[in-house]
């Protein structure tokens, strides 16, 4: 094994090209060099290879993963083709996307202890090592704790504590923040920021919310459709398809320099009007409190329209753990409702007993005179709809054909016709039929469950987590899509911890803390009031809630 | 255990404590000491002195236990429920009938086979008995996980034994997220309104498949089985042999213990199977001395930790003396209280009253913070 070479870059490659199945190349041609201490965010469609790229530098592409790699992968001076990733710890780490199923321990200081133990280093420097993580990722206050009872941030950070022990000089992240809730996330991404300026880390992150951490990074790497892949400056972000809403702002507004935090966007805002004549903005601007509320797009008659689906005094235990505590909620016809909150905080629990899935305490659950909970499978979903964050458990047959024909003989269709089909092709026009659920995107993936549960034709329809992988067009067109089916009259009900998502889909925003109701209003009330749930947008000027509130060249 | 002494100029010896004060005994003791009462428990047959030694297992188990580990109560209930299945067993199928008759049902035959009749003490108490016998081990064994958790226990395998151990550890977590996988299937196959045994196995087992590979890729990444400098070369060959002789001592420890059970093996094959099982570990661990791994702060083998396995090896030798027991003599009532010697040095330290280290307080925190994949829904 060569020893690591401190004069070359972290990371370079050359000529590095993977395919998985012949002739298909998933990246072509990849040169690309980081130096030491970058902080690298790669940006890029679901399925473009960003996965391909981040595992090359680890070597588990092409050994994990099977296919075939060309070119050079160097990473810290050390030739990954050659070296084996078991090996490789000291020198970069890799965390995947789901925390918890890489745990073998049963608490935090053991799970980083693991992998030294296991290099066989001496007691002094593992228990130095281990202590330093701790402080480094703010773990200590934890470090009996069982890893199951730490909060998602936690989680995460316990991860990426896991390999930094090893004391490697490139960490590699693949989307650590798209479980976590806003605060959660800060707190990931403080802790890549801290390792970047404290310890020179060369960080390199795969995410699809680019507004979270564009002003923090040094370079973006673009993965292109094609396989080919570009570094470009953060600014280069944008007129891509992946600019944050800081970005095009910027653009709306004609600012020859894109701001990157909303820090700089406010600046550069002050700066402007100060200059300007004064900027025509949207009605009743004159009190500066954030929780004016602006009518610019009137929410839809909800105080009109009769609820379609009531739930009162909804309480659900787990053991001692109370995940709901008398929660009451009214869905409307016509009328997108986002639920909020932290994690833990009772969403998906509220979703899944809205729906009859989840044994309820107490409380009642009314849809046109129907208790989900009570009605059989079948009729259940007839009258409540839901997606589950793990779209995969609703799909398990090898293709879509079979998921489509399952659903329509569901539904009783008359032979010959295929409802399914139908709503599918609306969604995600031309997924081939004989496709393997699993090797769709994920974008069809989430069309294709959708498409299963509308298929009955519920009045009300409710999604957990539903952009969980989805790249910012995808997220463009679920929005249009889900805010089409409240159009059709449909209640829709999503829950999620994507507030760029939230400000575009929303009519009312429903807050959950510790399983309760904190706010249930208007989603301009809300989530321009709520300094955790604020949008880029809104937190720039508090009364912009979406990029259509702000005044500009169309 | 590797130069642990020489952690000394690096940083003081315990910065900070875990949460109860660290181990005060040697987890290895607390199952040493359960295993010599499980053997003592099997050469009684006694129900007085049964109970007794239960009594002190069950006493020993709640006053030692670290604050926020796990409790026995689970295993009080499944020894009650295996005396109550024993007891029923009785009673459906009698066996030759002594003592009073306390109940006459009414027999029902079929074919050779006559069940219920009259229900006698005599039976009631001998099919007690050997429940209470089963029941005492399980609880036990019990007591022995919320003394000393079992997972812990792994991290002090020997040398040869890393691989199986470490494979043991994955298990036990692979297999407690397997529950959760399970529970998230079934919920979402009501929502495409039921389905059949397909809408439940083939998710399962494509999540279980997709987790496994993800902790493989973990593993790999955080460098286990990474190939250091050692005194020997791994060569393919010695890796070989090592796998083999490794699993060769498993097998034997397999073996030796159906040899306890089966009354027809010969007294011996116990002792030589176990032999052969040190024997090959030992030679598995000088064939490729560079698999041995390190502990992370290991606990000390303490005096109280002499002191725990003593009363084990104490109470285990006076049965063992004096056995069969048949009779609540005073002698097996004394020997079965012995085990309650733990309980003189097996008690954690008094919980600090300061926020931040008090474990219940950090235990209330976590339960009203986030348990993960049951709150979250399909998580």
């Amino acid at each position: 094994m060569n020893g690591p070479d401190r004069g070359l870059g972290a990371v370079s490659l050359e000529g590095v090209s993977v395919e998985y199945v012949e002739g298909v190349p998933v990246l072509r041609d990849v040169d690309l060099d980081l130096a030491d201490g970058t902080f690298a965010l790669v940006v890029g469609r679901t399925g473009a290879g960003k996965s391909t790229l981040l595992r090359t530098l680890d070597g588990l592409v092409p050994r994990a993963s099977g296919g075939v790699l060309r070119g050079a992968v160097r990473v810290g001076g050390v030739d990954v083709a050659t070296t084996p990733t078991r090996d490789l710890a000291p020198v970069v780490g890799y965390v995947a996307q789901n925390p918890a199923r890489t745990f073998v321990t049963r608490t935090v200081e053991a799970e980083l202890a693991f992998g030294l133990e296991h290099q066989g280093m001496d007691a002094p420097t593992m228990r130095r090592r281990v202590e330093e993580t701790l402080d480094l990722l703010g773990l200590d206050a934890v470090r009996d704790r069982a890893l199951e009872t730490l909060s998602s941030g936690q989680q995460q950070r316990v991860a990426i504590g896991t390999v930094v022990a090893s004391g490697p000089r490139v960490l590699v992240l693949d989307e650590p923040t798209s479980a976590l809730d806003p605060v959660g996330a800060e707190e990931v991404l403080g802790t890549l920021h801290r390792l970047v300026h404290d310890l020179g880390l060369t960080v390199v992150v795969a995410e699809h919310r680019v507004e979270r951490i564009a002003s923090l990074v040094d370079v973006v790497v673009h993965v292109r459709d094609d396989g080919r892949v570009r570094a470009l400056p953060p600014a280069g972000l944008r007129g891509t398809p992946f600019a944050p809403p800081v970005v095009r702002l910027a653009d709306r507004l004609g600012w020859d320099d894109a701001p990157l935090s909303v820090r700089d966007a406010r600046r550069a805002l002050a700066a402007a009007e100060a200059d300007a004549v004064p900027v025509p903005v949207t009605p009743a601007p004159a009190t500066p409190t954030p929780v004016t509320p602006t009518p610019a797009t009137p929410t839809p008659a909800t105080a009109g329209s009769p609820a379609v689906l009531r739930a009162r005094r909804l309480t659900v235990r787990y053991g001692a753990f109370v995940a709901l505590d008398a929660v009451d909620l009214d869905l409307h016809a016509g009328e997108v409702t986002v639920l909020m909150g932290r994690n833990g905080s009772g969403k998906s629990t509220l979703l899944w007993s809205l729906q009859g899935a989840r044994r309820r305490e107490r409380g009642t659950v009314d849809v046109a005179g129907q208790d989900p909970a009570a009605l059989k499978p079948r009729a259940a979903r007839g009258v409540v709809g839901l997606v589950p964050q793990d779209v995969d458990l609703l799909l398990p047959r090898e293709s879509v054909g079979a998921e489509l024909a399952a659903s329509d003989r569901d539904v009783g269709a008359p032979d010959g016709s295929a409802p399914t089909g139908e709503i599918l092709d609306r969604l995600a026009p031309g997924v081939d039929r004989d496709t393997h659920p699993r090797d769709l995107s994920e974008g069809q993936r989430l069309a294709l469950g959708l498409a299963v549960q509308l298929a009955p034709a519920p009045p009300v329809l409710l999604l957990d987590e539903p952009t969980r992988g989805l790249d910012a067009p995808a997220k463009a067109e679920l929005v249009d899509l889900l805010r089409d089916l409240a159009r059709d009259g449909r209640a829709v009900a999503v829950a999620t911890h994507d507030v760029e998502l939230a400000a575009t889909l929303a009519d009312r925003v429903v807050v959950l803390a510790h399983g309760e109701v904190v706010v249930d209003g208007p989603a301009r009330d809300v989530l321009t009031s709520n300094p955790a749930f604020a949008p880029q947008v809104s937190r720039v000027r508090p009364d912009w809630l979406r990029l259509d509130d702000v005044p500009g060249a169309p | 255990m590797t130069a642990v002494g020489s952690a000394a100029p690096v940083l003081p010896a315990r910065p900070r404590r875990r949460a109860g004060g660290g181990p005060r005994v040697h987890p290895v003791a607390w199952w040493v000491w359960a295993l010599l009462v499980c053997v003592t428990a099997t050469l009684v047959l006694d129900v007085t002195v049964l109970l007794v030694l239960g009594a002190a297992v069950v006493l020993v188990s709640v006053a030692c236990r670290a604050p926020g580990a796990r409790t026995i109560v689970p295993y009080l209930l499944l020894a009650a429920s295996i005396l109550l299945v024993r007891t029923l067993v009785r009673v459906i199928l009698p066996s030759a009938p002594s003592g009073t008759v306390l109940v006459d049902l009414p027999e029902w035959t079929i074919g050779s086979v006559t069940l219920f009749g009259p229900v006698t003490t005599g039976a009631l108490a001998s099919g007690l008995a050997v429940g209470i016998q089963l029941a005492v081990l399980v609880v036990t064994v019990g007591a022995a996980t919320t003394l000393a958790d079992p997972v812990e226990l792994l991290r002090y395998a020997p040398r040869a034994f890393t691989g199986v151990a470490t494979a043991l550890v994955v298990a036990v977590g692979v297999f407690g997220r397997l529950a959760g996988v399970a529970a998230a299937v079934r919920d979402a196959r009501r929502l495409r309104g039921g389905g059949g045994l397909r809408a439940v196995v083939v998710p399962v087992l494509a999540r279980t498949l997709e987790d496994s590979l993800a902790l493989g890729d973990a593993l790999e990444v955080r460098g286990y089985g990474s190939v250091r400098p050692g005194p020997t070369a791994a060569t393919p060959a010695r890796r070989l042999a090592q796998g083999a002789l490794t699993l060769g001592a498993v097998a034997c420890v397999g073996l030796a213990a159906f040899a306890l059970f089966d009354a027809s093996a010969p007294g011996w094959a116990v002792a030589a199977f176990l032999g052969a099982a040190v024997v090959s570990g030992a030679v598995a661990a000088r064939v490729l001395p560079v698999a041995a791994r390190t502990v992370h702060r290991p606990a000390p083998w303490t005096l109280r930790s002499s002191v725990v396995v003593g009363t084990g090896v104490l109470a285990a030798g006076v049965v063992l003396a004096s056995a069969p027991v048949t009779q609540p003599t005073w002698l097996a009532l004394g020997a079965a209280l012995v085990p309650l010697g733990a309980l003189s040095v097996g008690m954690p330290p008094a919980p600090r009253t300061s926020g931040t280290a008090d474990p219940r307080t950090v235990r209330a925190r976590a339960a009203r913070g986030e348990p993960s994949a049951r709150t979250e829904g399909a998580a």
